[in-house]
């Protein structure tokens, strides 16, 4: 459906294409909605994409690429430039923090990740607090904050209690939590995320922290994610009826966690949208498809896959509309693989962001 | 001596029942369901297994299109695009048929406090440690996912730790009870003297061992020598007894005319060689320096890595295997020619990916590959459930420069041949044991699933089973 209407678009092209625009060719356009448009082109104008046809645009260049292009990955949670500095260690809970301010642009880290693909990443506060703050959405390759305050974060894991600072016990930290909520201001962050307008992105590891920290979501009227819940697939119902999708810790060695590739399975199959971390800093550059390709091995379809790493890890992160996906007014973060995007034998020709080539494998091979 | 042990009755209650559950789907399409279930389990174990795909992968890089594969008594017995399923045998399709995936570099089914014991020696064998019961869990998932056959060492902790096997990951069952000798030369904490000085003390020890191999062999030749010189005396003393015995009765009635004492004439006997002291650690070692047996050394950084090559070109006869190697780029040409593999681990070097020569990161098979160096893919004996993601290694390094033929090799035909075992398995073909995998798609594909895993002939897991 919306091939053809993106189709039909095209001949509007045409003449008026302004000069800084070109197009991609490719034999296959991975679109991140889990439609794959064969022998397609992908025009590009003021770092936007402005159409995906079938038919060649006229006045256009036209770059031929060899393989397929998919939209960049998204990294659900991503500290690796960030050097310690999304961790506010002295307080438990610091809501109104701009997590934006820990993005070091300049850091070398970033270049190993978006030459595995990952074009923009979810900055999150750091996991022993409890509200840390609001997450950044960042672009890696473009070095840039593409959007502040994007989603709430809040640590309601084991990882934020203490053993001699409150809270301690999870009651505790439910009732911090929620006087947090209670007396957060018209405005705040805690206030946005309490009328839907801003998602959170809550990290609940054990199945017991899941089902608080889905309670806890409902009764305050929360949109947006649990981030671990390895176990999610005792608690398929429970999280379809709250409405929100689930990140999953990503392994780069994913035989140490099954249960993230069962309970990947079991959402997929009941249409709960998922993502995955990136955490390069902890898993390296690849991490994040080799748990998507375990999930793939254990049954997982490519196109489920690759949603988990784009669209609707867009989605989650609040900026959907924007990116993870190859449709007209999307970001034109591209990346062209040799093959399937999602299969761990395809390699990265080349990544763009908005539009910008900003790297390539014969430019920046290790041995070249 | 390298020998198969036999099918021992140490598997445990567990998987029975799950063998047990194959033989009656098997059984239903017989009609036989209700037959008594133990006598069923045998008739599913004995009988024939007949395996078809649209692409059997003989070998990395040599396939045939549409093939059927019999399988009798743990043996593939016939192959064929012709052949036909016999009559009652259970048969499995799909679209790919390949060897099993062997993790050369595992600790998967070995009790996880021998494998980072630190008190093995070389003559420890990793048989002993061998753990079906504790490691039922671990095992079953590697049958899901293809790996079937491991290189399995003990002793972590230890610089020379002891005699690996090659298991399979069916009941952890030994296809090979001495695969290697293993050593460790890792110790990043030391200062750089103390590092180098760690290598001098292998090579010394290497050479204690190649000393001991010929002080045995010097004294098995002497032994030789003397006990041949002493049956040829005998001979000689038989053939002149008359005249001997002659003499003698003539000396002693002499000696007695005389009034004398006769003394016998006493014949000085070579002494006999003296055996050296036996040291069963330097007898184990000197199998590897002897090239009996392979030796892997665990090695990542350029300082060790250098002054092995260096130590250990006088050991000619050794099969050295370097294991980790994250530096070995810098030495490939050397490692080429002196026909050394490397077990390579793809995983991130800095947490910024590559960093160059000393630490191609992820992109380092396909590098030693374009070299000339052999290399085998290994998820690296640091937790018995990495050998259950070797597939994805092999897929990462395809996705970093490695050839897809050169992966399949990695993790199959490869391990075989370097363990000695390219007789038995690693490859598909007639005679050889049917440790075979029934894909949906390309071995290394991430979509690709395993279908079927037969372990020694016998169907070890089936999707959806």
């Amino acid at each position: 459906m919306l091939i053809s209407c993106l189709i039909a678009a095209a001949p509007l092209l045409g003449a008026t294409a302004a000069e800084d625009a070109y197009a991609l060719r490719a034999s296959h356009v991975h679109v991140g909605d889990g439609q794959v448009v064969l022998d397609a082109f992908v025009v590009i104008e003021d770092g936007a994409v402005k159409s995906v046809s079938n038919s060649a645009p006229s006045g256009v260049r036209v770059v031929e690429v060899d393989g397929h292009i998919a939209p960049g990955f998204i990294g659900l949670r991503e500290t690796i430039g960030a050097g310690g500095e999304n961790e506010e260690r002295t307080r438990k809970s610091t809501p109104n923090a701009d997590l934006s301010f820990a993005f070091d642009p300049t850091s070398p880290y970033w270049h190993g990740l978006v030459a595995e693909g990952v074009t923009t990443v979810l900055m999150p506060a750091g996991t022993s607090q409890i509200a840390g703050g609001q997450a950044a959405i960042v672009s890696p390759a473009a070095g840039k904050v593409l959007k502040r305050n994007a989603v709430v974060t809040l640590g309601l894991s084991r990882s934020s209690l203490g053993s001699s600072t409150a809270p301690t016990s999870y009651a505790g930290l439910y009732a911090h939590l929620a006087e947090q909520f209670a007396t957060a201001k018209p405005g705040s962050p805690l206030a946005a995320a309490k009328a839907g307008e801003v998602p959170v992105m809550m990290r609940a590891v054990t199945r017991t922290e899941v089902a608080r920290a889905l309670d806890f979501a409902v009764a305050h009227g929360l949109k947006g994610a649990l981030l671990g819940a390895s176990e999610a697939d005792d608690l398929v119902e429970e999280i379809k009826a709250s409405g929100l999708g689930v990140v999953f810790e990503s392994k780069a060695a994913p035989a140490s966690d099954k249960d993230v590739v069962k309970s990947a399975l079991a959402l997929a199959k009941a249409g709960v949208p998922f993502a995955f971390t990136s955490d390069a800093a902890s898993q390296g550059p690849l991490g994040m498809r080799m748990q998507a390709a375990a999930c793939m091995r254990a049954g997982l379809d490519a196109g489920a896959a690759l949603r988990a790493m784009t669209g609707d890890a867009a989605r989650i992160a609040g900026v959907g509309e924007t990116h993870g996906t190859i449709a007209p007014g999307r970001a034109a973060d591209l990346v062209v693989w040799s093959g399937p995007p999602t299969d761990l034998t395809s390699r990265v020709h080349s990544v763009y962001a908005g539009g910008n080539l900003v790297h390539s494998a014969h430019a920046h091979g290790a041995h070249q | 001596m390298r020998s198969y042990s036999s099918r021992s009755n140490r598997r445990p209650a567990l998987r029975r029942l799950r063998h047990l559950g194959i033989a009656l789907t098997v059984g239903a399409g017989l009609a036989a369901a209700s037959q008594a279930a133990q006598d069923e389990a045998e008739t599913a174990a004995t009988s024939d297994l007949f395996l078809r795909a649209n692409k059997v992968i003989v070998s990395p890089g040599k396939t045939v299109d549409n093939m059927g594969l019999l399988v009798r008594d743990g043996r593939i017995v016939a192959m064929g695009s012709e052949l036909t399923a016999p009559e009652g045998a259970q048969t499995i399709e799909g679209e790919v048929i390949c060897a099993a995936f062997i993790d050369p570099w595992s600790v998967a089914g070995v009790d996880p406090s021998s494998a980072r014991s630190d008190r093995v020696d070389t003559s420890t064998r990793a048989t002993d440690a061998l753990d079906p019961y504790g490691q039922d869990e671990v095992l079953e998932d590697l049958l899901e996912s293809g790996v079937l056959m491991m290189r399995v060492e003990i002793g972590r902790a230890a610089s020379l730790s002891g005699v690996g096997a090659v298991i399979r990951a069916d009941g952890a069952e030994p296809v090979l009870t001495d695969a290697a000798i293993s050593a460790r030369l890792n110790a990043p904490g030391l200062d750089p003297v103390s590092r180098v000085g760690e290598v001098d003390r292998l090579a010394s020890t290497l050479g204690g061992a190649k000393k001991y191999a010929d002080d045995v062999a010097a004294y098995e030749r002497d032994l030789k020598a003397w006990e041949e010189e002493i049956a040829k005396k005998e001979e000689e003393l038989t053939e002149d007894f008359k005249n001997a015995k002659k003499a003698r009765d003539k000396k002693v009635k002499e000696a007695e005319e005389d009034g004398e004492e006769f003394k016998e004439k006493k014949y000085e006997e070579d002494k006999r060689p003296k055996a050296p002291k036996y040291d069963a650690e330097k007898a184990s070692l000197a199998r590897a320096v002897g090239g009996e047996v392979p030796m892997v050394i665990h090695v990542e950084e350029a300082l060790e890595l250098r002054e092995l090559l260096r130590v250990t070109r006088p050991f000619t006869r050794m099969r050295m295997v370097i294991a980790g190697g994250r530096s070995s780029l810098l030495f490939a040409d050397e490692l080429a020619e002196r026909g050394i593999p490397v077990i390579v681990t793809p995983a991130p070097s800095s947490p910024g990916g590559a960093v160059g020569e000393m630490d191609p990161g992820f992109a380092l098979a396909g590098e030693l590959a374009s070299r000339g160096v052999e290399v085998l893919i290994g998820s690296g004996a640091t937790s018995p459930v990495a050998s259950r993601d070797l597939p994805l290694l092999a897929a990462a390094a395809v996705g970093h420069g490695l050839d897809q033929e050169a992966a399949l090799h990695a993790i199959t035909a490869g391990p075989a041949r370097v363990f000695d075992l390219q007789s038995k398995v690693g490859t598909v073909r007639r005679g050889l044991h049917a440790d075979l995998l029934v894909l949906s798609g390309d071995p290394l594909s991430s979509s690709t699933r395993v279908l079927a895993s037969i372990s020694g002939g016998k169907v070890v897991h089936q999707a959806g089973n």
